[in-house]
């Protein structure tokens, strides 16, 4: 078996690469695909917590590199998931304890066992970013709606298409209310920048963070507007054609009720 | 011997014992690599994870915190890792 690696990368630091990898993860495991988490951001590493298998981590990425440990014993298997795994980060190294060509090894073990192998890259292009690309065969870029994130995910996907190939895009964090108003970019604006196929927009949710505080990503829960966008999104890259549905403010019943009262 | 606390995301590890003057979240590995009569003491004990010698223990997921800590200690009993009170004596 030779699964696909995607490595899921933004440039700017806070635009969700994390809970993105963490969910697309989950949710791809739903679907009963085998999938390895890799969390490539070595020295301070998240998907652990966002994951909730903090507790479980006897051995990570640096031990494997090393030849402390074999990939399979590092592997931290999810509680929710038996066919879901993570290769944590070490939390007390640096990016430099990993060459890109030991990562480009390391992934392509995994590979071998898994459908899908998620590699969270950490913030910025230097040699962090450069080991979380080595081994993928794909890439996801994560920006928000605001013009910095999207001033460094066309740096990103400018270097990723050298490596990789034209990526995919995830617009996170998407306010309707804000965009109907005028005070953020809205989906066009940021593809008219970036040029890149959209692979989903993710809504502006206190769900996400509250799902990140307990460890329990948003994707399992089925009622959320953020689980049901991520739902979406893996639906595409397990190749269904799924449509992009105008986010609509608040969206919801209350929402709709409200046009109806006024139509009458 | 820490003075202070050890946050999560820390690691020590100690080739004896390790004692925690405060709070310890973070992993204490006490007896590396195999030395099973270590123990570790903290005067609030909730690790993440625990290690003495070659054994491991993880906190119980969905565990409240005591509202009340006190000084507790762990040692390996019956080949697992087992914490009581600290009553000032070994």
């Amino acid at each position: 078996m030779s699964g696909r690696a995607i490595v899921i990368t933004s440039g700017k630091g806070g635009v969700g690469k994390t809970t993105t990898t963490a969910n697309i993860g989950l949710g791809l495991a739903k679907h009963d695909r085998k999938v390895a988490l890799v969390d490539a951001d070595i020295g301070l590493r998240n998907l652990d917590i966002i994951m909730g298998l903090e507790n479980r981590i006897v051995y990570h990425l640096v031990d494997v590199v090393r030849g402390r440990c074999q990939v399979r014993q590092a592997l931290v298997k999810d509680k929710r998931f038996p066919h879901l795994s993570m290769l944590p980060a070490s939390q007390i190294d640096q990016k430099e304890s990993v060459t890109p060509e030991q990562m480009k090894d390391v992934v392509t073990q995994l590979k071998e066992d898994f459908d899908f192998v998620l590699i969270d890259c950490p913030a910025g292009i230097e040699q962090g970013f450069r080991n979380a690309v080595a081994g993928a065969d794909e890439a996801i870029v994560v920006t928000t709606p605001d013009v910095s994130p999207v001033r460094d995910a066309d740096r990103v996907i400018g270097l990723l298409q050298n490596a990789l190939g034209d990526p995919q895009l995830i617009i996170n964090r998407m306010a309707m209310d804000m965009v109907k108003r005028g005070d953020m970019l809205n989906q066009q604006d940021v593809l008219d920048i970036l040029a890149v196929r959209l692979l989903g927009i993710v809504p502006d949710d206190e769900e996400v963070v509250i799902a990140g505080n307990r460890g329990a990503p948003v994707v399992l829960n089925e009622h959320s507007r953020s689980g049901k966008a991520y739902e979406r999104i893996v639906r595409r890259i397990l190749g269904e054609d799924v449509p992009i549905p105008e986010l609509n403010g608040h969206g919801g019943l209350m929402h709709r009720l409200g046009k109806m009262l006024f139509r009458r | 011997m820490v003075v202070g606390d050890i946050n999560q995301g820390a690691e020590v590890i100690a080739g004896g014992d390790a004692i925690v003057f405060g709070t310890l979240r973070g992993m204490v590995h006490a007896g590396y690599p195999d030395n099973r009569d270590a123990i570790v003491i903290a005067l609030n004990l909730m690790p993440l994870q625990l290690r003495i010698g070659p054994f491991i223990a993880r906190a119980d997921e969905g565990q409240n915190p005591r509202r009340v800590p006190r000084p507790e200690v762990a040692r390996v009993k019956d080949e697992r890792i087992v914490i009581e009170p600290y009553q000032g004596k070994l």
